[in-house]
């Protein structure tokens, strides 16, 4: 017994002994930073780096081969500890998730035939590129959520992946196996660059909608009751649901497919419900900002356009700057749009919010006068973006119209948005047929004094420019419409306007579908009034334009407005860009604010260009510019139909008088039911809330 | 003592070790790793190298201190403690040496080469050298064969494995259970050689 414990031990001692030597023979030197920073990875072998596992990742980091922020998972706490060690800076990394473009998946798009081979995706992308009848589907068989190393993707009943984004580290293991790139890493700043791309799966409203909000995308999120999601993923395309959500004619609602089956979806009031949450709440959701990149850029112009411009160039890091010449922010939205169809307050809480992520704002400013071209270059500015609006109101140019009493439609707007309503009436007539002229004609009735209010205008009632449901309010709101009459002189007496004399129109329109009036002078009309309010169309305003050397370079067309690419904005000096009104003419708001984001994409662009370059931008590529309509009608009879929300609107009885909101918005259930019945379109695909061929195909397979 | 070996004798002991008394599947000796590291053919193949190499190295050292400490100082009985001291202290000294002379080696190895210190099959094939009484150029060629074997199973087996990941499988037999079902299939089939080998 005591021999045996003794050789035990002096075997141990020997090996021991043995084992000792070989540590010095043997030894091999390891920097002992090697351990220190593989310590500081996320040590999950995941090969997001690149790199064949964290100890190789480790490795070169020591060798000067990699970032001290090789390690996306780990993120800037890996980043910062790895550099510690390494003494070196670190470098901001935008953190990345996965995200899933297809929203149909297999069930959901007629498959071209029966896969029943490996139940892999990347098997059965080897034949024919999957039976996916969508070349951009989902194929469905969860190689992602199978080889996930952090567990964060799961399949869905409709078998699609669902990313939980606290797992999610952004390693990117999925989008390197997913075959079809369904799944990719997007971070914040890619999705606020982010433009339409071919393989978007865009529904017929999201490619239609000039900003592209992922229309389906915030609709299912409402129809789950997730309100913040929703108002998130419609802030990556338009910072002014608030806003928006209450003016916007919606060209999404007149490509809806459900239009098909029934009515289109609420498209715009869902929108507007989502921001009136938040506004309600009083607390502005927090979002994504880059930090600062120091590169400063003025902005011209507080409306839609140049704040939307300045909101997404913040988001992106720069440090943008607005300035506006009247004493609010807002632009038309502020003075043109009247109180009771924008409430000024939700308006300025909105541009407020906008403000708050580190916009500065410089009011009372007239660019020419306090500032210009010159002295903002002094000041350090890189790049100028101009959306200055058309300001500028039209006469119609017949006699009489410089008699007291007429005025511009624009101008009396105005006048009440900076709270000094013109005094007018009590007789009122407004000489124009647009959108404009019924806002003029309904400001007008509301003002105390103002007994009555005519509307007359060169066009009959069906081809008037403003929407049938504005002229139906004007309507129902007492305005005396006078369709196909033109204005032939303003009399007056003591130089105050009397009375104005209508010659009977009897064709707007030639021929060739341009605008040319044609009169019959033997038939005319006389309405007697007090005050004449011209409202015919608007123009740009480019005085500061032509009074500076620099700018006078800016290629004008013979309407005066700026010529800019269609998508980058950029004008022929490529440090100026410009969209809105001052690019387009008279136009809706949402596409001042697509025009703005183009900008920022633009401008953003341009910051970044290679040192040296003078920066003319490329457009993106690959762009989708139109909506397919690739989908089976048969399918869409199958859809059960459901009647579209009607929104609460205030009594007619109740609006005479006051400024209060006509439009009352929908209620939490009424949003919920509206949002329901988005059919969750693809490009090709719908949601099978019905029975259908693919349905049948779910049944026998599972 | 046997008498002397003709090739052929050889040849079946090789047979024997890996086909018909296979260590993993008849002997079921090293399951932990054999579930464990059968996910992917990468780490299968590593593991799988490693236990030749150990396994080789140990089963020849044991027999030189069965044969020239434990037999003249009367100690069989203090065999296992004698072994696992002596294969751990083994492992040790290779993965030192081949970390300096053959670092590639050291890398594709990896962290396999230190696991299998615990690995029972090791130990195993050590103490059936000495059960069967071979000599020692018969204890080297078990020792490998069985190796050998163990790789064979293994890398059988994850073959098996990664086929099933892409198979749909009824949820509630996804992971060990059907790898337990599995191994269990393939270890009766290798009881078929059975009878081919004494």
């Amino acid at each position: 017994m005591l021999t045996g414990g003794l050789i035990l031990g002096a075997l141990g001692f020997v090996s021991a002994l043995v084992l000792s030597i070989a540590s010095k023979v043997f030894y091999v030197y390891v920097d002992p930073r090697v351990e220190l920073v593989e310590d500081s990875l996320a040590g999950a072998n995941c090969g997001g780096c690149g790199f064949p596992g964290c100890n190789a990742a480790a490795n070169a980091v020591v060798a000067g081969k990699a970032p001290v922020g090789v390690c996306v998972v780990g993120g800037p706490e890996s980043a910062e500890a790895v550099g510690e060690i390494m003494g070196l800076p670190v470098e901001y990394h935008e953190v990345e998730f996965a995200e899933r473009g297809c929203r149909g998946g297999r069930f959901f798009d007629p498959l071209l035939f029966d896969y029943i081979g490996v139940q892999d995706c990347r098997a059965a992308f080897m034949i024919a590129e999957g039976p996916s009848n969508c070349e951009y589907a989902c194929l469905g068989f969860g190689t992602c959520a199978r080889n996930c190393p952090f567990d964060a993707i799961t399949m869905s009943e409709r078998n699609l992946p669902q990313i939980d984004y606290s797992r999610c580290t952004g390693c990117g293991t999925c989008e390197r196996l997913c075959p079809k790139h369904v799944i990719r890493l997007v971070s914040e700043s890619k999705k606020i660059l982010y433009w339409n791309q071919l393989d978007a799966c865009a529904a017929p409203c999201q490619a239609t909608c000039p900003t592209q909000i992922e229309i389906p995308r915030y609709l299912g999120f409402i129809a789950e009751g997730k309100y913040e999601e929703a108002l998130l993923v419609i802030k990556q395309h338009n910072p002014m649901p608030l806003s928006i959500g209450r003016v916007c004619p919606a060209p999404c609602e007149d490509v809806c497919r459900r239009k098909d089956v029934d009515e289109a979806v609420n498209i715009n009031d869902c929108k507007r419900f989502v921001a009136d949450i938040e506004y309600q709440n009083n607390e502005y959701l927090p979002v994504f900002v880059h930090p600062d990149t120091g590169h400063k850029v003025a902005v011209i112009g507080g409306g839609p356009a140049g704040l939307t411009c300045a909101y997404y160039l913040r988001r992106l890091g720069h440090s943008p700057t607005i300035f506006e010449s009247l004493p609010k922010l807002g632009g038309a939205m502020q003075y043109g749009i009247p109180e009771y169809r924008l409430p000024k307050k939700a308006l300025d809480w909105e541009i407020q919010g906008m403000l708050s992520i580190g916009i500065e704002a410089r009011v009372n400013t007239v660019f020419g006068r306090d500032i210009t071209y010159e002295s903002l270059l002094d000041e350090g500015f890189e790049a100028f973006f101009i959306a200055t609006g058309t300001p500028r109101g039209l006469w119609t140019r017949t006699e009489g119209e410089d008699l007291d009493g007429v005025m511009l439609g624009i101008d009396f707007l105005r006048d009440i948005g900076l709270g000094k309503p013109p005094a007018v009436g009590p007789r009122v007539v407004v000489i124009g047929g647009g959108n404009v002229a019924i806002d003029v004609a309904l400001s007008a009735i509301r003002l105390p004094g103002v007994e009555e209010v005519h509307m007359a205008c060169l066009e009959k009632r069906d081809e008037m420019p403003a929407w049938e449901h504005e002229v139906h309010d004007a309507l129902a709101e007492g305005i005396a419409l006078h369709n196909s009459w033109g204005p032939m002189r303003m009399l007056g007496e003591n130089g105050k306007v009397v009375c104005v004399e209508f010659k009977q129109c009897t064709a707007v329109f030639d021929e060739n579908g341009r605008f040319n009036p044609q009169y019959d002078e033997s038939q005319t009309m006389r309405i007697e009034t007090d005050s004449v309010l011209v409202t015919i169309g608007q123009g740009t305003d480019i005085g500061f334009i032509k009074e500076s050397a620099e700018l006078s370079k800016l290629e004008l067309t013979p309407r005066g407005t700026i010529v800019v690419n269609g998508e980058t904005m950029q004008t022929n000096i490529p440090h100026i860009f410009a969209s809105g009104e001052i690019t387009t003419g008279p136009n809706i708001a949402i596409q001042a604010i697509a025009g703005g984001r183009k900008a920022a994409w633009a401008i953003h662009q341009y910051l970044n260009r290679k040192e040296g370059e003078p920066g003319i931008i490329e457009p993106p590529t690959n762009l989708r510019v139109a909506a397919l309509d690739l989908v089976d009608r048969e399918e869409l009879q199958k859809v059960p139909k459901v009647k579209r929300e009607v929104m609460s609107r205030l009594p007619v009885q109740d609006r005479r008088r006051n400024w209060n909101e006509v439009n009352q918005g929908l209620d939490e259930e009424q949003a919920i039911r509206a949002a329901r019945r988005c059919l969750n379109c693809g490009i090709y695909c719908l949601r099978p809330t019905y029975e259908s061929k693919t349905r049948d195909f779910l049944k026998k397979t599972v | 003592m046997h008498e002397a070996w003709t090739f052929s004798d050889y040849l079946l002991l090789v047979i024997g070790a890996i086909l018909v008394n296979n260590i993993l599947l008849t002997r079921f000796l090293g399951n932990c790793p054999f579930l464990g590291v059968s996910r992917k053919m990468e780490t299968a193949t590593g593991m799988a190298m490693a236990v030749v190499f150990v396994m080789t190295m140990a089963g020849s050292i044991t027999w030189i201190i069965q044969e020239y400490v434990l037999i003249p100082f009367d100690l069989e009985y203090m065999q296992t403690i004698f072994f696992i001291l002596v294969i751990a202290a083994l492992v040790q000294l290779v993965e030192m040496f081949l970390q300096k002379s053959f670092p590639a080696l050291y890398q594709a190895l990896g962290i396999f080469l230190p696991l299998i210190t615990t690995n029972c099959a090791v130990l195993g094939v050590a103490v059936i050298n000495i059960r069967e009484g071979y000599n020692f150029l018969q204890t080297v060629v078990f020792s490998f064969a069985s190796a050998v074997g163990y790789g064979f199973a293994l890398i059988l087996f994850t073959g098996i494995r990664e086929q099933m990941e892409v198979s749909s499988i009824p949820d509630f037999m996804k992971g060990t259970a059907i790898g337990l079902l599995t191994a269990g299939l393939i270890s009766l089939s290798f009881f078929g050689f059975a009878g081919i080998v004494e």
